[in-house]
């Protein structure tokens, strides 16, 4: 018998929370990764956790509480594994959790129409404890393959309780509550407990009987000593010897694996073979209709970010105008000095809400729509495809998944480079996410083009949407040459293994996901502009009414860095503009605004087109904006994040450097080309 | 008997089972917690537009193995 170690619970990382004071019992859920268990413990908990149709997504364990009739109960969820005896890190704390963390119970959950890998880690798991339950998820994936489980002989043969649910239908959720309620012995419900009816399976829990073949194994496996203890003290280095049971040549997975298949095959039964023949799979990895397909999925995208942002965020724009100018009128009231209403309102309040109104609506709408395509499945299969080019880059597959986050917001697309194993990998995606334009770039983008290059107009939306999918490709090109120099420098080495489960596809579940992706979303983006914006409003502010010799600060600023900016292609305010929106790419043209009006090329209150056109723009300078607005340094809130994954100032360093000399050559380029042709 | 051949090299389409897994490398190990173990039957399901990665049905899912993986897998293709 091992002996449970508290303190490896916080060696794993999961403190006591509130809840294990009180005394709940804890029930931990273990599965494959991409079995939907993410998806039925929020069902359980109702708690705000993000998910997807892909592998590798839950990186982190989380936590909540299941509220039933009979009582409460604290769920842990754990990484998805495919072994206990695998290697990468959320595989090893979930190996560890579950040998060494306090739980009451455990559900292993596993894919009805693909069970033999969730049975064999139940196998694995019942070598360690007799309290664990298997629950077959997707079961009406299941009934629509024409798949039959009979859960009776396997559970009789397993010695353990199996269940057969659908997340997506509440009364299975319910009914599964119950159960996890009535195994942890915890309260029974009332009714139960009115009824006093009694159950065969719970004296089963705890004497399961055996088949011989599995006492067997079980005897094989209790005799090498540390087979327990393989995955941390082969961390710590420890030895581990082998009794006298001979080694076995294949893994520790593979005596569970060959018992779990020939249980699938006696328990389940029909349902044909998995193909990548269907209609989606051959247009996204078919040879000929992969890119391009990818391509107009991009552009789609795009174009539904756009156009269904335009409304809110005239809404937002009218709304603010309101307050804005309630605002002033207290301001009046108040008496308060010229100098500080200006503070107050120029400074700040414009700046907060000019940020707001332009950054919130499109990514309320862009991160759902990737959640979706998360939720769908099309996601792995963007990095299936890119994998070649990317590994050829010196980078992986999963890096394109962190660069379409990018594209909603660099922060969030830093966060998620966690799902790449391989730290030299993860580095390289980190220190190129800043490549990808997010959705606060791209109002300089549609309104640059807008301008000066003939989109929009008749076609509208769809030229816009394309113009920005140019953008985008340019910002992959962009990435993949960066990530080819960095991989040749700064995080040198060789590929590492890359193994992508490739799941079916599945119907998403638009409501409770979406809603859920856009309050998180909302929220928390709402959060950061606050913060974000409040210094940089004030910074502006003094830089544009502090006056020296006649001229604010903002005028001289521009005035020193116009040689800089002219050898790029563009002028001392635009590139002030950029440094100014650090803080916030959505800010970086309404400085130019500032900045011109401080130079005094332009009336205040002027159209963005009059300003520009009067401050000397072709559509050549349009250009190198719109290319080094691709290509420059990360923002505020991105670099706090890099610093935050990487623990490495060097590698911030590196995030400001690398793109922005890319981005300064690229800019330069081009600007003398045009000139020469 | 057919030969031995390398996962790698089979053709879309075909059938096989596994004969053995070099499980030195850490490749090799997490590909047999992955399903990939002596008797299992693998099929290549496809190939990704560059040829590389390969999409393989194991044990019901379908996986994408990066060619220079998929040579560590030895298999008898004579179904």
């Amino acid at each position: 018998m091992r002996e449970k170690k508290r303190k490896s619970t916080e060696r794993v990382g999961i403190s006591a929370t509130e809840t294990q004071e009180r005394g709940l019992p804890t029930v931990v859920f273990a599965g494959n990764p991409n079995v939907g268990k993410s998806s039925l413990f929020n069902r359980l908990t109702g708690m705000k956790q993000h998910t997807g149709n892909w592998t590798g997504k839950t990186v982190a364990v989380a936590e909540g509480i299941c509220h039933t009739e009979g009582g409460d109960l604290r769920l842990v969820d754990l990484p998805g594994t495919y072994s206990l005896s695998a290697s990468s890190p959320e595989e090893i704390i979930a190996a560890e959790y579950i040998r060494d963390g306090e739980w009451e119970l455990a559900v292993v959950v596993a894919d009805a129409t693909a069970p033999e890998r969730g049975i064999g880690l139940f196998l694995q798991v019942l070598e360690i404890t007799p309290r664990a339950i298997l629950c077959l998820n997707l079961a009406d994936e299941a009934k629509r393959r024409g798949i039959s489980v009979d859960t009776e002989g396997l559970s009789h043969d397993l010695g353990a309780p199996v269940m057969l649910v659908s997340s997506r239908r509440r009364s299975d959720v319910r009914r599964l509550a119950a159960e996890l309620l009535f195994y942890t012995g915890g309260t029974l419900p009332r009714k139960l407990a009115e009824e006093g009816k009694s159950r065969e399976t719970g004296e089963r829990l705890e004497q399961p009987t055996l088949t011989d073949t599995a006492a067997e194994e079980r005897e094989a496996i209790n005799s090498r000593e540390c087979v327990g203890a393989t995955i941390s003290t082969a961390k710590e280095g420890e030895e581990c010897e082998d009794t006298e049971i001979p080694k076995r040549k294949d893994t520790d997975g593979s005596i569970y694996l060959s018992r779990a298949t020939s249980l699938a095959d006696m328990y389940f039964k029909g349902g044909g073979r998995r193909d990548m023949k269907g209609l989606l799979d051959r247009l996204l990895t078919g040879r000929l209709f992969a890119f391009p397909a990818m391509l107009i999925l991009l552009a789609l995208v795009l174009y539904i970010t756009v156009t269904l942002a335009n409304y809110p965020s005239a809404l937002l724009a009218l709304g603010f105008s309101y307050l804005g100018e309630r605002l002033l009128a207290l301001l009046d009231y108040l008496n308060s000095p010229a100098l500080l209403s200006s503070f107050l309102y120029d400074g700040i309040y414009l700046t907060l809400t000019e940020i707001v109104s332009v950054m919130l609506p499109p990514m309320a709408i862009f991160f759902p729509l990737f959640t979706l395509l998360e939720d769908v499945g099309a996601l792995p299969r963007f990095a299936y495809v890119l994998d070649a080019p990317l590994r050829r880059a010196g980078g992986c597959g999963k890096q394109a998944l962190t660069m379409c986050m990018g594209l909603g917001c660099n922060a969030a697309g830093i966060v998620g480079c966690r799902i790449i194993d391989s730290p030299r990998e993860r580095r390289l995606a980190i220190l190129t996410n800043a490549l990808m334009p997010c959705n606060g770039r791209f109002p300089t983008i549609i309104l640059l083009s807008g301008i000066f290059l003939s989109v929009g107009g008749a076609l509208g939306g769809v030229s816009t949407a394309l113009a920005l999918s140019l953008a985008v490709v340019v910002g992959v090109l962009a990435t993949l040459l960066l990530t080819y120099i960095l991989s040749g420098t700064v995080c040198r080495g060789d590929s590492s293994f890359f193994v992508m489960e490739l799941p079916p596809f599945r119907a998403p579940s638009i409501g409770s996901i979406l809603l859920r992706s856009f309050l998180d979303r909302t929220l928390l983006l709402l959060g950061r502009a606050v913060v974000v914006a409040i210094p940089a409003g004030a910074i502006l502010w003094c830089l544009s009414t502090v006056t020296a010799g006649g001229v604010s600060l903002l005028g001289h600023a521009a005035g020193f860095l116009d040689p800089l900016g002219r050898v790029m292609g563009l002028d001392g305010v635009m590139l002030l503009a950029f440094i100014l929106g650090t803080p916030a790419n959505e800010i970086v043209l309404p400085v130019a605004m500032m900045g011109y009006e401080a130079v005094g090329i332009a009336p205040v209150g002027a159209e963005i087109g009059e300003v520009l056109l009067a401050a000397g723009w072709t559509p050549i300078t349009a250009i190198s904006c719109i290319l080094f607005s691709l290509m420059h340094w990360p923002c505020a809130t991105s670099l706090i994040t890099v610093y935050r994954e990487t623990g490495s100032l060097r590698d911030v360093i590196i995030s400001v450097i690398a793109p922005t000399v890319l981005g300064f050559l690229t800019c330069s380029l081009t600007s003398l080309l045009a000139a020469l042709l | 008997m057919s030969d031995e051949k390398r996962l790698s090299e089979i053709k879309v389409g075909e059938v096989c089972r596994i004969a053995a897994v070099d499980t030195v490398g850490r490749a090799g190990r997490r590909l047999a917690d992955l399903g990939a173990i002596k008797g299992a039957r693998i099929s290549c399901v496809g190939a990704s537009p560059l040829g590389d990665p390969r999409a393989y049905l194991l044990l019901g899912s379908i996986f994408a193995i990066r060619n220079q993986d998929a040579a560590l897998i030895g298999v008898f293709c004579d179904e």
